[in-house]
């Protein structure tokens, strides 16, 4: 795929996507003026992106579609359902065959017959009467008639002020008994005319006397409603701007070079970056942050070496570049941070649908959506909502007829939020569903055969809606019978889990369902907790540390072949991470051991290793190659004296 | 009324309307040497006044309609006397 066209797919993506969000956002609010701009600038770059290639019935729909929205910009066409659904079909499709036709460069045949009945629904709002008076007026003035105006301010003052009128006769328009020039003239108080060609012709050969290639400007004296009487008959094909009497002249500029400026004034701003590239950054950036560490023994050495004064500056230069570094590194996490709105946005959509094939009603309220976190945890996050809120529209959202039984509003709220605390990010999902019965919940447990009736009996409420995280808890039929959700609610946890984060839910019967999902905002950078075993080091991510132990001897019970100790009142199996990494466990310890207390699951583990060395902020790198997959080893790092570190996956080397 | 090709120039004259087009494109075609006449023009069709713009012939004669005299013959070529 040669450069443009992979281009042209990564633009076809973001406006498809923004355009399907603008049409649900106006199907809810049709008056909402900035969505109506923003899909219209949307579909009209579209319909440019796709005129540079070969995809001559895409085109013509999208410039149908174009069509459609400028009419509903000035008012003749209204913005309701009959405007929406043909447009959204237009979009959706698009966005299907985005890449196949990326790929092959051409439409196929069968794409060609969808165009075309895309084309046919469109045209048939296009051709539906005007139910209301055409309104005509555009909001912005264009150039040429505030050039005009600009002219004109030392003549005489018009009371009713003046009106600009653009007429770009319909090309067939003479088939009509259209006669642009002579309803021109009907135009009363004309001040000002000009005429040119629409398009330019490549020769004479070309031209065709019976087709209208026209553009027709006009100023004329107000009031408008005078003016819009005469283009009364021609809502598409006419605009008409009031301009203020003696108005100072304002910059107003034509809508589409409008959209044009504003579009290079984002481009001013964003700079598409491959992300490999930024990764890359990071990677150096890392590195950074560890090289610098090598320069304290630099200046250990010189104040050994009896200069104090080298010694100083070493050090003063170590505390500069580690400053430098630090807002290096800060700055490259920066780039890599999206905002969740990406991953949000997805699912308007997604919610409309959906709610429409369950036949309720549901609105998708978003909040917090400018929230940002890592690239990759933003994507990552796509997964587990897409469970979490289609099980809230299968299962937590009840039908109509039982939501106003129970006198709730008709209208199901799904709540997707985001906010970030502290260095982790925030999101709930939540319905005001039915919510989860924990006696249910229990009871479908006990017939799973995940706990006895008499475990289950002993449980709490708040512990008895847990279960729907455990392994094996939903099935179809379980689900079915049960009035709460469950599907794949144990898969949503463990994809969390990978993410380090963490998955709640909270539920209360007849309110509804919230779950909470946490995540670390970025992975690039991890605190890792240096040990010693043998004369090997190996680094321990701090976030799988409970809390570091030190224990006597004399306090290790034997248990069977194992061995444990009590931790406040609290038996922790005791391992030894030089059996764990099957390496020569020293000989039997008479001094204190030291321990860090793992996570292992919801049971903790202690773990014994020789030395508690330091603590070191790294960037780890996944291992590749070879080494790819290796049992318990999450990555490498490097450390500040260039020495690699192997940073152990406690939970893997553990279970 | 009618387009006529005469010989000094082509005579447009009184209403002139888009079923002259063809004729009128025709004869600009083949006579690129001569000028339109206007004087007699009541009423000039959007087609033809668009095939002039495209042919750009000499313009003789002014209409008497106050809206083409004063809003279309000026601006449709530089030539016209």
């Amino acid at each position: 795929m040669d450069e443009l066209m992979a281009q042209f797919r990564i633009e076809a993506r973001e406006l498809v996507q923004q355009s399907s969000e603008d049409l649900i956002a106006l199907e809810r609010e049709p008056s909402d003026r900035s969505r109506l701009e923003s899909v219209f600038r949307s579909i009209h770059t579209l319909k440019g992106s796709v005129g540079l290639f070969d995809f001559q019935a895409l085109h013509q729909v999208l410039h149908c579609a174009e069509d459609l929205l400028s009419g509903a910009r000035d008012g003749s066409i209204d913005v309701d359902l009959s405007l929406i659904d043909p447009l959204l079909a237009v979009v959706d499709w698009i966005d299907g065959i985005i890449d196949p036709i990326a790929e092959t460069a051409r439409l196929s045949e069968q794409q060609v017959i969808v165009a075309n009945s895309l084309l046919g629904a469109l045209q048939k709002v296009i051709a539906a009467p005007i139910q209301t008076a055409p309104a005509l007026l555009a909001e912005s003035i264009p150039q040429w008639a505030s050039d005009f105006q600009a002219k004109m301010r030392d003549q005489t003052p018009c009371a009713d002020g003046l009106v600009a009128i653009a007429y770009t006769p319909h090309p067939e328009c003479f088939f009509n008994g259209d006669d642009p020039f002579a309803t021109m003239a009907h135009v009363p108080g004309l001040r000002h005319l000009t005429f040119s060609l629409n398009e330019p012709l490549a020769s004479r050969a070309d031209f065709d006397p019976f087709r209208c290639n026209l553009v027709l400007r006009a100023i004329a004296e107000g009031p408008l409603d005078r003016i819009q009487a005469v283009f009364r008959l021609l809502p598409d094909q006419v605009r008409l701007f009031e301009l203020a009497s003696q108005a100072p002249l304002s910059p107003a500029m034509e809508p589409s070079t409008a959209s044009q400026a504003a579009g290079a004034d984002r481009n001013a701003v964003l700079l598409r970056i491959d992300a490999a590239r930024i990764d890359a950054l990071v990677e150096i950036a890392g590195e950074l942050v560890a090289a610098k560490n090598g320069l304290l023994p630099l200046a250990g050495r010189a104040r050994e070496s009896g200069d104090d004064a080298l010694a100083r500056q070493i050090f003063a230069s170590q505390s500069e570049i580690e400053r430098l570094v630090n807002a290096l590194y800060g700055a490259v996490t920066q780039a890599r941070m999206v905002p969740v709105d990406q991953t949000f946005r997805r699912f308007a959509r997604l919610v409309r649908e959906t709610a429409a094939r369950h036949g309720k009603a549901i609105e998708l309220v978003i909040e917090g959506e400018a929230t940002e976190a890592d690239r990759n945890v933003v994507e990552a996050l796509f997964e587990p909502l897409l469970h979490l809120v289609r099980n809230a529209i299968d299962h937590g959202v009840e039908a109509e007829a039982d939501r106003l039984a129970a006198s709730k509003r008709a209208r199901a709220r799904l709540l997707l939020r985001a906010r970030q605390r502290g260095d982790r990010i925030e999101i709930e999902v939540s319905d005001d569903g039915r919510g989860m019965d924990p006696a249910r919940v229990r009871a479908a447990a006990v017939a799973k055969g995940l706990l006895t009736s008499d475990q289950a009996q002993a449980m709490t409420d708040l512990e008895s809606l847990q279960l729907v995280f455990a392994p094996g808890f939903s099935t179809a039929r379980v689900v079915s019978d049960l009035s709460g959700r469950g599907v794949g609610l144990d898969a949503v946890k463990t994809a969390i889990h990978k993410l380090s984060g963490s998955l709640e839910m909270t539920s209360e019967l007849g309110t509804g369902t919230s779950f909470v999902l946490r995540l670390p905002v970025s992975f690039s950078m991890s605190q890792l907790m240096v040990v010693e075993v043998g004369r090997e080091r190996y680094g321990v991510p701090l976030e799988d540390i409970v809390e570091t132990h030190r224990l006597a001897a004399a306090d290790i019970r034997s248990i069977r072949a194992g061995q444990a100790f009590v931790l406040r009142q609290q038996t922790v199996p005791l391992l030894y991470l030089s059996d764990l990494l099957r390496l020569e466990r020293p000989v039997a310890p008479t001094a204190d051991l030291k321990v860090l207390i793992v996570r292992s699951g919801d049971d903790r583990v202690g773990v014994a290793v020789d030395t508690l060395a330091d603590r070191a902020e790294t960037l780890t790198r996944p291992l590749g190659g070879l080494l790819e997959g290796m049992h318990g080893i999450l990555g490498t790092t490097l450390l500040g004296d260039g020495r690699v570190l192997l940073v152990l996956n406690m939970e893997e080397l553990i279970g | 009324m009618s387009v006529d090709m005469e010989a000094h120039a082509i005579v447009l004259s009184g209403d002139c309307g888009v079923d002259e087009a063809e004729s009128f494109v025709t004869m600009l075609e083949s006579r690129p040497d001569l000028p339109i006449d206007l004087t007699g023009t009541a009423a000039l069709h959007t087609s033809l006044i668009q095939a002039i713009m495209l042919f750009q012939p000499v313009i003789i004669g002014a209409p008497s309609v106050d809206f083409l005299a004063r809003w279309v013959i000026p601006s449709l070529n530089p030539r016209s006397s």
